[in-house]
C-alpha cells in the first residue's frame, strides 16, 4: 500500500451472557470509550463505518436507531451486514481514498435478546427456501458437516479440536473482558453433549452481548498525533461460493486468497515466522484447526499435528487466540472486529494479562455468512 | 480523492410488483449481465463486488447477499453488503467508489436488490425499524411518518395538495419512457387528488409502489476510463450523512438531506446548483418529498417551490429535469432504489438515455433517502455527482 492505515483507539465491552443494559447504551459505551482511547473528540472523526445484522439485532433497518449512539450523528456512515471485520475493511478503503482521515468502526450484538435457539433459526433462513432449507441446515449442523468432512479428509480427531478448547478456555482466563473466564479439560470437552456430530456443546462459542469499536486514522494523522498505534500494512478479504455442494468444505479457499492478498500487501513470506500472534475466528474449534492451515501456519492437514506441537499455545511459536477467541466471548457481528482490536492491542504492548511478549507483527481474521463463506483478514504491525 | 472513480456501465431489470418469473439471484444475474454488456466488460474482469440489500424482513431470507453472491459473479472475489434502508443502493455506490478511489481496485460492481412482492405487508415490516418500547407501538410507518412529515412542510414550504399531485402527474408521464419503470400510466392532476386517501395528505397516487427488482453500477478508476467506453461519467463528489430520527427530537425541515448534497456539491465545485447541474435523480418516493428538495438541494429561494411545480420547472424540457426515468414513485425496489438514481444519473451523463434523455447533460446529481423520514429527509442520506468531465 502506497499509504498505510492507522489503529489509534481500541475499546471493547465486558462481554457477558445478558446485559442490563440497552442495545444503544452498550453501542456508546464502546464508541464513546474508543474516542477517549484515541484521544480524540467526536468532532474529530470525519466518517463511521458499521457492521451489524438487522436479524440479529430484532429490527427491520438496526441502524437507524444504531446508528446514531454509535458516533455517525451528521457523519458520513456506512453500515455493512457482514462481520466487523469487513466494516474495518471498508473503513481502511474510505481513509485510503483520502476523503476521510478519520474512521469510527463500531460493531455489536446482544445475542441475550434473542431467545434460545432464535439465532439457529435466523442461521437456517440464510438457506436458500428452495433446496438448502428443508434440512434444518442452520450455523451448527452446516459446521458440523464442514467439521466432519475435514476430519475424515486428513484425519484429525475429535481430541484435536478439543484441545483447542482447552486452550483458548484457559486464554480466556486471563482476558477480564471475556464472557467464559473459566478452564476446561479435555475430558469436559470430550463429555460435553453432542450438538451435532462431531461438534458437542463445548466446541462451539456462547452467546454473549458486547460490542467492540476502533478508530482508524490515515498515516498522516496518526503521524501528528504522535501515540502509540498499530499500523495496518495488509488487509484482504474474499467470499467463496454459497453452495455448499460447490466446494470441498475441508478447505477454505476464501480464507487462503483473502490471507494471500493480505500477506502480499505487507510482505509477508513466511506466516509462521514473520507472525508474532494471531487472533482467528474460532466459530467452532474445528474450524480453528482449518484456518491454521489455510493462513499458512502449517501445510495443507496438518492443522492438528501443528496444536499437538504446541505452537499456538501461550508460550509457543505462534500463539492463537490468546483473549480466549470466540470460544470464549461471542457476541455474534462483532466477533471479527474484536479479533481486530485484540490484535491492534497486541501490537501496542497493551493486551494486559494476555499480553503475548515481543509482538512486532499479529494477524486478525474475521468470517462472515455460513460455512465460513467470507472471510477477511489483516496484518497489523508496529 | 486520491484518484477518480467512474462509471462505465449500468444495468437494471424490469421492476415489478412480483418477479415471479425470477428467483432472487436470478434478478441479481440479470442486472450484473446487463451492465457488464453495458460495459463491454466480461465477469472475470471485476475486481471487486459491492452487494446492497435492505431489511432482510422484507424479503425472507436472512443475508440473502450470501446467497446472491455467485449470480453477482463475487465467486472468489471481494464481496461486502451494505444496508442502510432506502439509501442503501446509494451507500452501495459510494461504498463501490470507494474500493477504486482507495488505489486497491480498479474494476469494481455494485449491485443491489429488493424483492418487497416476498411481503405481505411492507409497512408491517417498516414499523419494526422504530424504538421498539418508545415508538413502534404507535402504528407508525413509513407511509404514516412521511404524512405526518408532509402536512408539517406543506406550511413550511408553502405547497398544497394541488401542486404535490402536478408533481405526481409529471413523474407518472417521464415514467412512460422509461421500458424498467414498474408504473407505466398517465395520469391527470384529478385522478391524484380523488385517488383514495392513504394517509393524510398522501393519497393513493402520491404514493410509490412496491417493487421487485434489481440495479447494476459498473465503477473504474479514471486511467482504466478512456480504454473501456467512450464516455464514461465521471464521481465528482459523493456524500452520506446519517441523522437521528427519533420523532419530535430532528432539526429543521429538510436541511439533514440538504447536508449530504451540500457537501457533495463542494467537492464537485458546484456552488450554483441551477445554474451548474442539467438534471437530477431524485430519491423522492412521495410527491411531497420532490417539492421539499427544489428548495433544499438550492434550485429556489426559501417559499418558492410551489411557484417551480407550476411552472413546470421539474419536467422534461424545464429548466432541470427531476427524475427523468419517472423516479421512485413510478419503481421502488427498496434496497436498490437509490442505486437506480445513480444508474439513471450516469445514463443521462452518457447520453444513453434514449426516450428519456434530457438533451446536453453536463453534470447530473443522484440522491438517496433510507430510514424513518425526519422533516424532509431520512436517517440516510447519500448524494453523488456525475459528470461529462471530471471537476
Amino acid at each position: 500500500m502506497a499509504n498505510k492505515v492507522a489503529i489509534i483507539g481500541v475499546a471493547q465491552s465486558k462481554y457477558v451472557e445478558n446485559s442490563g443494559d440497552a442495545l444503544v447504551d452498550i453501542i456508546f459505551e464502546a464508541s464513546a470509550k474508543a474516542l477517549e482511547d484515541a484521544q480524540l473528540k467526536i468532532n474529530d472523526i470525519e466518517s463511521v463505518t458499521l457492521a451489524a445484522h438487522d436479524m440479529v439485532d430484532g429490527r427491520a433497518i438496526t441502524s437507524m436507531l444504531t446508528a446514531p449512539p454509535a458516533g455517525a450523528y451528521l457523519k458520513d456512515e456506512i453500515r455493512v451486514a457482514e462481520d466487523g471485520a469487513f466494516a474495518a475493511a471498508l473503513g481502511c478503503l474510505r481513509i485510503l481514498s483520502g476523503d476521510f482521515s478519520t474512521s469510527l468502526v463500531v460493531s455489536w450484538s446482544k445475542c441475550s435478546e434473542c431467545a434460545n435457539d432464535t439465532l439457529h433459526k435466523v442461521a437456517n433462513l440464510t438457506y436458500d427456501p428452495f433446496f438448502y432449507r428443508p434440512f434444518a441446515l442452520n450455523d451448527v449442523t452446516s459446521c458440523a458437516i464442514q467439521a466432519q468432512r475435514y476430519m475424515s479428509k486428513y484425519n484429525i480427531s475429535e481430541v484435536q479440536a478439543a484441545q483447542v478448547v482447552v486452550k483458548n478456555r484457559i486464554s480466556g482466563v486471563k482476558n477480564e473482558l471475556a464472557h467464559l473466564r473459566s478452564k476446561v479439560t479435555l475430558d469436559e470437552v470430550m463429555k460435553s453433549n453432542p450438538v451435532s456430530f462431531p461438534l458437542k456443546a463445548l466446541d462451539l462459542p456462547p452467546w454473549s452481548d458486547g460490542a467492540c469499536a476502533l478508530v482508524l486514522t490515515s498515516e498522516d494523522f496518526a503521524q501528528k498525533l504522535k501515540k502509540p498505534c498499530a499500523w495496518i500494512t495488509g488487509f484482504g478479504w474474499v467470499n467463496d461460493t454459497y453452495y455448499s455442494g460447490d466446494k470441498d468444505l475441508a478447505e477454505l479457499e476464501s480464507l487462503s486468497l483473502a490471507v494471500n492478498q493480505a500477506y502480499k500487501m505487507a510482505g509477508i513470506s513466511n506466516p509462521s515466522k514473520d507472525i508474532d500472534v494471531a487472533e482467528i475466528h474460532d466459530i467452532t474449534s474445528f474450524h480453528e484447526l482449518m484456518e491454521y492451515e489455510a493462513l499458512g501456519f502449517c501445510p495443507k492437514g496438518m492443522g492438528g499435528k501443528y496444536l499437538d506441537s504446541g505452537a499456538t499455545a501461550i508460550g509457543g511459536d505462534l500463539p492463537v487466540n490468546p483473549s480466549g477467541g470466540c470460544l470464549s466471548s461471542n457476541p455474534y457481528t462483532a466477533v471479527g472486529l474484536i479479533r481486530l482490536a485484540e490484535a491492534a492491542l497486541q501490537v501496542m504492548g497493551r493486551a494486559g494479562d494476555h499480553q503475548v511478549p515481543g509482538v512486532r507483527t499479529a494477524l486478525a481474521h474475521g468470517i462472515s455468512g455460513l460455512c465460513a463463506q467470507s472471510n477477511c483478514v489483516f496484518i497489523l504491525s508496529k | 480523492m486520491a484518484r477518480r472513480a467512474v462509471i462505465v456501465g449500468t444495468g437494471q431489470t424490469k421492476y415489478a410488483t412480483k418477479r415471479f418469473d425470477k428467483s432472487a439471484p436470478d434478478l441479481i444475474y440479470e442486472a450484473t449481465s446487463r451492465a457488464l454488456d453495458d460495459a463491454e466488460l466480461k465477469v472475470k474482469d471485476i475486481d471487486a463486488v459491492v452487494f446492497g440489500m435492505a431489511p432482510e424482513s422484507l424479503d425472507g431470507i436472512n443475508s440473502m447477499d450470501k446467497w446472491c453472491a455467485d449470480a453477482a459473479g463475487a465467486w472468489n472475489k471481494p464481496f461486502m453488503r451494505v444496508n442502510t434502508g432506502g439509501a442503501t443502493g446509494g451507500s452501495t455506490a459510494l461504498a463501490a467508489a470507494y474500493h477504486v478511489t482507495s488505489g486497491l481496485f480498479n474494476v469494481v460492481l455494485a449491485v443491489a436488490m429488493e424483492r418487497v412482492g416476498e411481503t405481505p405487508d411492507a409497512q408491517r415490516v417498516l414499523n419494526r425499524i422504530y424504538d421498539p418500547i418508545l415508538a413502534s407501538d404507535f402504528a407508525l410507518n413509513i407511509i404514516a411518518a412521511i404524512a405526518m412529515e408532509t402536512s408539517r412542510n406543506m406550511e413550511i414550504y408553502g405547497f398544497t395538495e394541488q401542486h404535490m399531485a402536478m408533481i405526481s402527474v409529471k413523474n407518472h408521464l417521464n415514467a412512460l419512457n422509461n421500458p424498467y419503470a414498474h408504473l407505466q400510466m398517465k395520469i391527470t392532476i384529478e385522478d391524484v387528488l380523488k385517488s383514495p386517501i392513504v394517509c393524510w395528505p398522501l393519497k393513493l397516487f402520491d404514493c410509490c409502489p412496491r417493487s421487485d427488482g434489481a440495479c447494476a453500477v459498473i465503477f473504474a478508476s479514471e486511467d482504466r476510463a478512456g480504454k473501456m467506453v467512450p464516455i464514461p461519467a465521471w464521481v465528482n463528489g459523493m456524500a452520506a450523512v446519517t441523522d437521528i430520527t427519533v420523532p419530535g427530537e430532528t432539526g429543521g425541515a429538510g436541511w439533514q438531506a440538504a447536508r449530504a448534497v451540500w457537501k457533495a456539491y463542494k467537492m464537485a465545485g458546484i456552488d450554483k446548483p441551477r445554474q451548474q447541474i442539467q438534471v437530477v435523480e431524485a430519491y423522492s418516493p412521495f410527491s411531497s418529498m420532490e417539492m421539499v428538495l427544489y428548495e433544499n438541494l438550492g434550485f429556489c429561494k426559501p417559499k418558492e417551490v410551489a411557484k417551480l411545480a407550476e411552472s413546470g420547472f421539474g419536467e422534461m424540457g424545464g429548466e432541470v429535469p427531476f427524475t427523468p426515468s419517472g423516479g421512485v414513485m413510478c419503481s421502488n425496489p427498496i434496497g436498490a432504489t437509490a442505486l437506480v438514481r445513480v444508474a439513471e444519473a450516469a445514463i443521462q451523463v452518457m447520453g444513453k438515455g434514449d426516450k428519456r434523455q434530457v438533451p446536453n447533460v453536463k453534470t447530473a446529481l443522484a440522491t438517496g433517502a433510507g430510514g424513518s423520514p425526519g422533516p424532509g429527509s431520512g436517517s440516510f442520506n447519500t448524494a453523488m455527482i456525475l459528470g461529462r468531465e471530471p471537476s
